[in-house]
C-alpha cells in the first residue's frame, strides 16, 4: 500500500496543506511548529478515525474558521486507488471512493460504513466500528508500528498482535510472511496434492459433480449395477418363490390324493348300508300307510256324529240373536231425537250473544276515541310551554356571565395601571448604569493603548535582530555556494579509492636493484619510483640503482628502460586504478581548483560547518520571525482602544457624571463587568415587567368585548321569551303542571275502557260453553247406541253363515263314511308286516346328511387335487418366464459386479481421502510452521541490527504474536528498555521498516532518529533508502539534511530523475498555517 | 485312431455347447469387457475349423449358444458371417435352443428373424417339437428344444423310444441338467440314465460348462462344456467333444479337444516375490483376479504399484496381463516409525510425515497410510528419483531390482 496525495484544511494550525507523496523515500522537512506532526496526525485520523469520534475536538482549527477537512489518497494494490474524505467537527461527513485509473472515482461507502470498509482494506488488526468496537483513536500492533506518533516511535515494543481487537493484522502478517518463507519445494508438493484433491473434491470439500469427477463416473457405474443387481434379485426372488411354492404343491398333491382314495372308499360302503336301509323304510312306510287308513275310517264315522250335534246348538243361538237385534234398533232411533234437538239449542244460543257483544263494543270505542283526541290536543301544549321554559333559563345564564365580566374588567383594569408604573421606574435605573459602563470603558481605552505601544516596539526589535540574522546567513551561503566539493558519497568513494591506490602501490614495492655497464660512454637519466629524473651525464662506468618498485632510464639517444616490480596481475591493477583516479578524482580535485584529495577534505569539513552556522543563523532567524507570528496584532489593537476611548468620552456630561459615580458608589459598581452585569440584570427584569402589563391589556379588551357580546345576547333571550308567551293562549306559570294533570286522568280512562271491552267477551264466551257441553253429550250416546246395533247385526250373520258350513259339512260325512272298507284295511296291514320281518338290516344307520358329506368330501379332495394340478401348471409356465437356474446365475454375476464396484468405490475413498488428508495435513503443519511470526521475523530484524550496531547485539527474542521479549547482549538477556533511547529507537526503526517490507506497506516516521549518532545516522539513512527500494517511506523530520544529500535538499533540474527514489517536500511551501491572528484556545492539541 | 479304425467309423460327430454370444462380462471395466466378449467369437472360428481338421460329418450344438434369447444384431450377425464363410453342404450344423436362448416368439430362433434368414441351408434350428433328423442312413438325431428359461419337464424323456429291430446309431440332443437323485428340478431335469432309457448311442447335451462325460461308456452322455470359460472357477472350459461311431454298435469313442484360450487364473498372493514370480510368467491371454494378502512397507507398496500397472497397462502401453481384476482389501501398508521417511524432508514435511504418523497406527489409520505413500511418491516425483529419501531408496534398492 502507498499514498498519493494528502489534502488537510482547517486541523490543527494548518490552514490548508497540500502534499503528492513519491512511491519511494518522501522526505517532508521543514521547521519546527510548521504542523509536519499534524499532517502525520491527519493521516492517521483519516485511515483510522470516525469523522464522529470525540477525539476529532483535538483537531478543531486554532483559529475557528472552519471544520476540519482531510482527503488522503491510496493505492492498496496495483489499479485499486481510494479516496477517503472525512470531515471532523460540527458537520461531520465521511467518503471512500474507489477508482483504477486515479481520476474516475465511485463512491464505495460513506458514514459509518467508510472506517468499517477502511478495515477491511487495510487490515490492520481493527475491528469493524461498533457499539463495542475501541473508542477513540484505535491503535493496533500494524498502526503502531507503520503510524507511530512522534513521541511513541518506539512503541512498537510494548506491542502484540494479541492486543489487537480482532485477528486480521495477524493474519494479513501471517500470509505475507508464509508467502515470502514458501519453501518451494514444499509448494510443488502441495500443489500436486491439490490437483489431485480438486480432481475429486469441490472447493467446498464435497466430492466433485464435474462430468470428469471420478466418483460422477463410478458412481454411474454403481448406480446401474445396483439396478441390474436389483432387478435379478428381485427374478431370483420370484424364480426361488415360485420353486418353493411348486415344491409345496407337489407334496401337497401326493397328500391330495391319498385323501381322495380314502373317500371314495368311504363313500362306497356307506351307499351299502343306506340300500339297506332305504329299502327298510319302503316296508315300514307302507305298513304304517295300511294303518293309518283303519284309523281314518274309524275318526270320519265320529266326525260325523259331532257334526250332527252342534248344528242343532247352532240354529238355537241364531233364534236369540235375532230378538236382541231389534231391541238395540229401537235404543238407536231415540238417541237420533235427542241429537237434533242439542243441535238446534246451540244455534240459538250463539247469535243471541254475538248481538249483545257487538252494541257494546261500538259504546266503549266511541269513549276511547274522545280521550285519545284530547291527549293529543295536551301534548301540543306541554311542548310549547317546555320550549318557553328552555328559553328562560338560557336568559338567566346568559344575565349571570355578563356580571362576572364586569367584575373582572374592573381587576384587570388596576393590574394594568401598576405594571406601566414599573416600567417606568426600570428605565431611569438603566439610563444610570449605562453612564457608569460608559464612563469606566473609557479608562480602560486609556490603559490598553499604552500595553499596545510597548509590544509594537518589541515586535520592531526582534524584525530588525531577525534581518541581521538572515544577512550573515546569506554572506557565508554566498562563499559556500562558490566551492565546487564533491558530494560525501563521492568524496568517500574516492577515499577509498585512493587508499586502493596506495595498497595496489604496496604490492608492487617488491625492491628492486639495477645495475648497467656501459660498453661506451652514453648519456644517461634514471627516474625512481615515480619520482624526479636524476641526470647522470655521460658517464663509462657502472651504474646501480636501487628502488621500491619501478625504474626508469633514458639512455640519451638510444633506449628507454622501464623495469617495474610486482606481478603482472597486480601491475595491472595498479594501472587500472590509477586510470580510475584520473577519470574520477583528478576532474573532482580541478573543479575544486585543489591539489589533493586531503585539500578536498578540509574544505568539505570548512564547508559543513558553514553549513551549520546557516542553519544555525537561519534557525535563529525562524525563531524571531516565530515569535513575531506569535504575537498578536498589536497594530490593530491599539487602533481599537482608541476608538473606544473616543466612543466613551463623546456626549458626556460633567453633572452626569457626578451623578453616576455616586450611584456606582452606592451599588459598589468598581468595573466594567459589574456595570454590566447590573445592565444585563434590568434587561432581564424588563421584559418580564412589559409581559406583566401587556397580559392584563390583553385580557381587558378580550373581557370588555365578551362582555358586548354576553349583554347582546341577553336582549335577544328576553325578547324570545316574551314571543313565545304571548303565542300560547291563556298562560299562565301554572298551566304546565294542569295540562301534566289532565294526561293522566285520560291516561286512566282510556285503561277502564280497555278492560271492560275484555269482560264483554269473556261473559259471550261462557255463555255458548254450556249448550256446546249438552250437544256433546247427545252425540256421545249416540255414537254409543250405533256401535251396540252394528255388533249385534254381525254376530247374527255369522251365525248364519256357520250354520250353512255345517249343513254341507255334514252332507259329505255322510257320504264319505257310507263308502268306508274296513275289512280290507285291516288285511293290508297284516302283509306288510310279514315283508318287514324279511327284510336284512343295515351294520349302521347312514342318514343322507352322512352321505351328503361322505359325497362331499370326495368331490372336495377331487377339487382340490385338480387345483393343485392347475397351480403346478401354472407355476411352471410362470417359472419358464422368470429364468429359473438362469436368474440364479445372473444374480450372482450382478452381486459380484456390484461387489467388485463397492471395492473399487472405496480403494477409490481411500485414495482421494489419503490425498485430502495429505493436503490438509501439509497447510495444517505450513500454518503452524507460519505462525510463529516471531521466528520468522526475528531473523533479518537481529541481523540488521548486528550490522548497525558492529555485532554488539546478539539475538532479539520475539513471541509468536510479536511481543517483544530479550534481547541478548555480552551473552545476557535485557530488556529493551534498557537499551539507550537512540539505540531502541534506531531497533524500532528497523523492526518498523522491517515489518512494513514484508507487508510491502508504507511506514510513516515521524522524526524517529533524533538521538542517532552521525556513524550511525549513515547507516540507517542506507538502511532506509534500500528500503525505500520497495516500500513507500514517509519521513517527517526538520532535520533533511539527516536524510537528504545538500544535491536533493536543494534540487536542481538535473536532479529531477531523483523524484522516483526520493523525494524532499519542504512541508514550508506546502503548508498554509492559519493566521496566528488569534491566541490559541486552551486545551485544543498539540503544538505541530 | 488308426486307418482301419476310421474306416470302421459309421459317423463322426463335433459336440459343442454353451457359447453364451452375448455375455455381458458385468464384473469387468468395458476394455476387458470387450477382450473377453470377442474371445467367444473367436472360440467359434477355432471350433468350427476342428469340425472341419476331423471332417466330422455333423456338428452338434447343443444349446446356450446366445446368452440371451434375442441378442445385439452384432452376435447374430457375427456368427452368421462365420457360417457363411464355410461350405459345409455335407456336413449339417445343428443350432438347439437352451434354456439361456429358449425357442420364443421374436427370439433369434424365430424363422422370420435376420439371423435364419442369414444362415446358410446346411445349417438347422432345431425349431419344432420332436425333432427328427436322418444324420445317414445308419444314423439319426433327435432332438427337442427348450421353450422357456425354466422347465421342470425331462425334454430327453420326449425323445422316441429305439423301435424293436432299429439298428440305426440313434443320437439324441437336449439341453439341460442330469440329475440323481429323485425330487422336483426346475432346470430342464434330465434322467441319469435316459440315454439308455430312450436306446440312444449318444445323448449330446449342454448347460454345464466345463466338459463331463457321464457313464455308462456303450452309451455316454456329454457335456462338451464352453468353449471358453465365462467366470473363474468353471473348470475343464475350453473344450469340444468329437464323437466317433464305430460300426456294429460298438461303444462311441468321445475325444475332448481343446479349442478355448483364455486362462481363468484366480490368484491370491502373499508375498512380493510370489508377485514377482506371476509378473515373470506368460499372462497375455489370461484373466487373472489378484488378491493382495500381505503387509508391505512404502517402497514395497510402490513396487506393487508398479507391477500391477505393468500388468494392467496404461493409455500408453498394452498391460502383460490379458485381463487384471485386483483386491486390494487384504494389502496392508506399514509405514514403520517414519523416520526414514523424514530423513532428508525440509522441516514442514517432516512436520507432515510425524502427523500422518500418528494418524496411521490408529485402528483407522488406513487413510494416513494411503496419505503417507501419496506423500512419499508426490515427494519423489517432484525431486525426480529416490535418493530424495533415502531411507526409502535403501528399501526399493533392496528388492533387488
Amino acid at each position: 500500500m502507498k499514498l498519493l496525495t494528502l489534502n488537510v484544511e482547517h486541523f490543527r494550525c494548518v490552514r490548508k496543506a497540500k502534499v503528492d507523496f513519491g512511491p519511494g523515500l518522501n522526505v517532508l522537512y521543514g521547521p519546527n511548529d510548521l504542523g509536519k506532526s499534524s499532517l502525520a496526525a491527519a493521516i492517521r485520523a483519516a485511515l483510522l478515525l470516525q469523522s464522529t469520534s470525540k477525539e476529532s475536538e483535538e483537531f478543531v482549527s486554532w483559529h475557528g474558521t472552519g471544520d476540519p477537512h482531510i482527503e488522503l489518497v491510496l493505492e492498496s494494490e496495483p489499479q485499486r486507488i481510494w479516496r477517503v474524505r472525512k470531515t471532523f467537527g460540527t458537520h461531520p461527513q465521511a467518503f471512500l471512493e474507489e477508482s483504477r485509473d486515479g481520476v474516475d472515482f465511485n463512491v464505495e461507502a460513506r458514514g459509518r460504513d467508510v472506517d468499517g470498509r477502511l478495515r477491511e482494506i487495510l487490515r490492520w488488526g481493527l475491528a469493524q466500528p461498533g457499539p463495542k468496537g475501541p473508542k477513540g483513536m484505535p491503535v493496533t500492533f500494524l498502526s503502531t508500528a507503520l503510524l507511530a506518533e512522534q513521541d511513541g516511535v518506539a512503541a512498537i515494543f510494548g506491542k502484540t498482535l494479541l492486543d489487537d481487537s480482532d485477528e486480521s493484522g495477524k493474519k494479513r502478517l501471517i500470509e505475507a510472511l508464509q508467502a515470502a518463507a514458501e519453501d518451494p519445494l514444499f509448494k510443488a508438493v502441495l500443489n500436486i496434492v491439490q490437483a489431485r484433491v480438486d480432481e475429486a473434491f469441490a472447493a467446498s470439500g464435497q466430492r466433485s459433480r464435474r462430468k470428469d469427477s471420478p466418483w460422477v463416473k463410478l458412481r454411474e457405474q454403481i448406480g446401474l449395477a445396483e439396478e441390474e443387481e436389483r432387478q435379478c434379485r428381485e427374478q431370483l426372488q420370484k424364480t426361488t418363490s415360485i420353486e418353493s411354492e411348486l415344491q409345496g404343491l407337489f407334496s401337497r398333491r401326493l397328500d391330495c390324493e391319498a385323501v381322495l382314495a380314502k373317500a371314495v372308499e368311504n363313500l362306497k360302503t356307506a351307499e351299502s348300508a343306506r340300500d339297506q336301509a332305504i329299502r327298510r323304510a319302503e316296508i315300514c312306510k307302507r305298513l304304517k300307510e295300511s294303518k293309518d287308513r283303519l284309523t281314518e275310517i274309524a275318526s270320519s264315522i265320529k266326525r260325523l256324529s259331532d257334526a250332527q250335534s252342534n248344528y242343532a246348538e247352532l240354529s238355537q243361538a241364531i233364534e236369540r240373536l235375532v230378538e236382541r237385534e231389534k231391541e238395540a234398533q229401537l235404543s238407536l232411533t231415540e238417541k237420533v231425537t235427542r241429537l237434533e234437538a242439542a243441535k238446534e239449542d246451540v244455534r240459538i244460543q250463539g247469535a243471541k250473544h254475538e248481538h249483545e257483544r257487538q252494541l257494546k263494543r261500538s259504546a266503549i270505542d266511541e269513549k276511547r276515541a274522545a280521550i285519545l283526541s284530547e291527549q293529543v290536543t295536551n301534548n301540543a301544549a306541554v311542548t310549547r310551554l317546555e320550549a318557553i321554559e328552555s328559553v328562560a333559563q338560557r336568559a338567566q345564564k346568559i344575565e349571570s356571565a355578563v356580571d362576572e365580566l364586569t367584575r373582572r374588567i374592573a381587576e384587570l383594569t388596576n393590574q394594568h395601571e401598576k405594571a406601566l408604573k414599573a416600567l417606568r421606574d426600570l428605565d431611569e435605573r438603566e439610563r444610570e448604569l449605562s453612564g457608569i459602563a460608559q464612563s469606566i470603558r473609557g479608562k480602560l481605552a486609556r490603559t490598553g493603548i499604552a500595553e499596545a505601544e510597548k509590544a509594537l516596539a518589541q515586535i520592531e526589535e526582534w524584525r530588525q535582530e531577525s534581518n541581521r540574522f538572515v544577512s550573515e546567513a546569506i554572506a557565508i551561503e554566498a562563499t559556500v555556494d562558490a566551492t565546487t566539493l564533491p558530494s560525501a558519497e563521492d568524496l568517500d568513494s574516492l577515499k577509498e579509492l585512493e587508499q586502493q591506490i596506495q595498497v595496489a602501490r604496496a604490492r608492487l614495492g617488491v625492491g628492486l636493484h639495477m645495475s648497467l655497464s656501459p660498453k661506451r660512454e652514453l648519456v644517461i637519466a634514471i627516474r625512481r619510483d615515480g619520482g624526479s629524473p636524476e641526470a647522470l651525464g655521460a658517464t663509462k662506468i657502472l651504474v646501480e640503482a636501487n628502488a621500491k618498485r619501478e625504474i626508469e632510464i633514458d639512455i640519451d639517444g638510444i633506449a628507454e628502460i622501464r623495469l617495474a616490480g610486482g606481478e603482472e596481475t597486480a601491475r595491472e591493477e595498479a594501472a587500472r586504478l590509477q586510470a580510475r583516479w584520473a577519470a574520477e578524482a583528478e576532474p573532482v580535485l580541478k573543479r575544486a581548483g585543489l591539489g589533493s584529495l586531503n585539500d578536498v577534505v578540509t574544505a568539505a569539513n570548512a564547508r559543513s560547518k558553514n553549513l551549520e552556522e546557516i542553519h544555525r543563523l537561519r534557525q535563529l532567524a525562524d525563531g524571531r520571525d516565530q515569535r513575531i507570528r506569535d504575537q498578536r496584532d498589536w497594530g490593530s489593537i491599539l487602533a481599537k482602544h482608541r476608538r473606544d476611548l473616543e466612543t466613551a468620552e463623546a456626549g458626556t456630561i460633567e453633572g452626569h457624571r457626578a451623578q453616576w459615580e455616586a450611584v456606582a458608589k452606592k451599588l459598589k459598581i468598581n468595573d466594567l463587568a459589574g456595570a454590566e452585569a447590573h445592565l444585563a440584570k434590568l434587561s432581564a427584569e424588563r421584559p418580564k415587567l412589559i409581559d406583566r402589563a401587556r397580559i392584563p391589556e390583553g385580557e381587558l379588551t378580550a373581557a370588555r368585548a365578551l362582555s358586548n357580546e354576553k349583554q347582546k345576547e341577553l336582549i335577544d333571550a328576553r325578547e324570545e321569551l316574551l314571543a313565545a308567551q304571548s303565542a300560547v293562549e291563556g298562560y299562565s306559570e301554572d298551566l304546565l303542571t294542569q295540562l301534566v294533570d289532565r294526561q293522566s286522568e285520560l291516561d286512566g280512562e282510556l285503561t277502564a275502557a280497555k278492560q271492560e271491552l275484555q269482560e264483554l267477551d269473556l261473559d259471550v264466551d261462557s255463555g255458548l260453553a254450556a249448550a256446546r257441553g249438552s250437544l256433546d253429550v247427545a252425540e256421545k250416546e249416540h255414537r254409543k247406541a250405533e256401535t251396540a246395533h252394528h255388533e249385534i247385526a254381525e254376530e247374527l250373520r255369522d251365525a248364519e253363515s256357520k250354520k250353512a258350513t255345517l249343513e254341507g259339512e255334514l252332507r259329505i260325512l255322510g257320504e264319505t263314511v257310507a263308502k268306508l272298507d274296513e275289512v280290507a284295511a285291516r288285511a293290508a296291514v297284516v302283509a306288510a308286516e310279514t315283508e318287514l320281518a324279511g327284510a336284512a338290516i343295515p351294520a349302521r344307520e347312514i342318514t343322507d346328511e352322512m352321505l351328503t358329506g361322505l359325497k362331499s368330501s370326495a368331490a372336495d379332495a377331487q377339487r382340490e387335487l385338480t387345483e393343485i394340478t392347475d397351480a403346478i401348471h401354472k407355476k411352471s409356465g410362470a417359472l419358464q418366464h422368470v429364468g429359473g437356474q438362469i436368474a440364479k446365475g445372473r444374480t450372482d454375476d450382478a452381486q459380484e459386479a456390484l461387489r467388485i464396484l463397492h471395492e473399487k468405490e472405496r480403494d477409490l475413498e481411500i485414495d482421494y481421502e489419503a490425498w485430502a488428508l495429505l493436503r490438509e495435513t501439509l497447510l495444517e503443519a505450513e500454518q503452524e510452521e507460519g505462525v510463529h511470526l516471531g521466528k520468522m521475523l526475528g531473523g533479518p530484524i537481529v541481523q540488521r541490527f548486528s550490522d548497525l550496531t558492529e555485532g554488539r547485539y546478539g539475538t532479539l527474542n520475539l513471541g509468536p504474536d510479536l511481543e517483544t521479549g530479550k534481547i541478548t547482549v555480552a551473552g545476557e538477556g535485557r530488556q529493551v528498555g534498557a537499551l539507550s533511547v537512540g539505540t531502541r529507537d534506531q531497533l524500532s526503526l528497523i523492526f518498523r521498516l522491517t515489518l512494513a517490507e514484508q507487508l510491502k506497506s508504507v511506514v510513516v516516521l515521524d522524526d524517529q532518529l533524533t538521538q542517532s549518532d552521525s556513524q550511525r545516522m549513515i547507516w540507517l539513512r542506507d538502511l532506509i533508502r534500500q528500503s525505500a527500494a520497495n516500500i513507500q517511506i514517509l519521513v517527517f523530520t526538520c532535520r533533511p539534511a539527516d536524510y537528504l544529500s545538500p544535491a536533493e535538499l536543494k534540487p536542481t533540474k538535473k536532479l529531477d530523475h531523483l523524484a522516483m527514489a526520493v523525494r524532499p517536500i519542504d512541508l514550508a511551501q506546502k503548508i498554509e498555517r492559519s493566521a496566528a491572528s488569534e491566541p490559541r484556545p486552551a486545551g485544543s492539541g498539540r503544538l505541530g | 485312431m488308426t486307418t482301419a479304425e476310421e474306416q470302421d467309423v459309421a459317423l463322426k460327430i463335433l459336440h459343442t455347447a454353451d457359447w453364451h454370444l452375448g455375455v455381458r462380462f458385468s464384473s469387468f471395466g468395458d476394455e476387458d469387457r470387450t477382450k473377453l466378449t470377442r474371445a467367444r467369437i473367436d472360440a467359434v472360428d477355432r471350433l468350427l475349423g476342428t469340425a472341419e481338421s476331423y471332417s466330422v460329418n455333423a456338428v452338434l450344438c447343443a444349446g446356450d449358444l446366445f446368452d440371451t434369447p434375442a441378442p445385439d444384431e452384432h452376435w447374430w450377425k457375427g456368427l452368421a458371417e462365420k457360417f457363411q464363410r464355410r461350405n459345409w453342404r455335407d456336413r449339417p450344423v445343428f443350432l438347439l435352443p437352451g434354456n439361456h436362448d429358449p425357442l420364443q416368439p421374436n427370439s433369434v430362433w424365430s424363422a422370420d428373424h435376420g439371423f435364419r434368414r442369414a444362415l446358410p441351408s446346411w445349417v438347422h434350428v432345431v425349431d419344432r417339437d420332436a425333432y427328427e433328423f436322418p444324420l445317414s442312413e445308419e444314423a439319426v438325431l433327435y432332438a427337442e428344444p427348450c421353450r422357456s428359461q425354466a422347465g421342470s419337464e425331462d425334454l430327453a424323456s420326449r425323445l422316441p423310444l429305439r423301435s424293436p429291430g432299429d439298428q440305426r446309431i440313434r443320437i439324441g440332443l437336449v439341453h439341460g441338467q442330469t440329475f440323481d437323485i429323485a425330487g422336483h428340478q426346475t432346470n430342464f431335469p434330465i434322467a441319469a440314465d435316459a440315454a439308455q432309457q430312450r436306446g440312444l448311442n449318444y445323448l449330446a447335451i449342454g448347460d454345464t460348462h466345463g466338459f463331463r462325460e457321464l457313464p455308462p461308456r456303450n452309451t455316454p452322455t456329454v457335456y462338451p462344456g464352453a468353449p471358453e470359460a465365462t467366470k473363474f472357477g468353471e473348470l475343464d472350459a475350453g473344450f469340444v467333444a468329437v464323437v466317433f461311431f464305430p460300426r456294429q454298435g460298438r461303444t462311441p469313442i468321445v475325444q475332448r479337444q481343446k479349442v478355448g484360450l483364455w486362462r481363468w487364473r484366480d490368484e491370491r498372493i502373499t508375498s512380493l516375490a510370489d508377485l514377482e514370480l506371476l509378473r515373470a510368467e506368460e499372462l497375455g491371454e489370461c484373466v487373472v483376479r489378484l488378491t493382495l494378502a500381505m503387509d508391505v512397507n512404502l517402497a514395497q507398496f510402490e513396487r506393487i504399484e508398479k507391477i500391477l500397472d505393468e500388468l494392467k497397462g496404461n493409455e500408453a502401453t498394452h498391460g502383460r496381463a490379458g485381463v487384471l481384476q485386483v483386491h486390494r482389501g487384504e494389502l496392508g501398508l506399514n509405514t514403520g516409525s517414519g523416520e526414514d521417511l523424514e530423513s532428508g524432508l525440509p522441516e514442514v514435511l517432516k512436520s507432515v510425515v510425524q502427523r500422518l504418523q500418528a494418524r496411521a497406527g490408529l485402528k483407522d489409520g488406513a487413510v494416513a497410510r494411503q496419505a503417507l505413500y501419496n506423500l512419499y511418491k508426490t515427494y519423489k516425483a517432484v525431486r525426480g528419483g529416490p535418493r530424495a529419501l533415502p531411507g526409502a531408496a535403501t528399501q526399493t534398492a533392496g528388492d533387488g531390482r
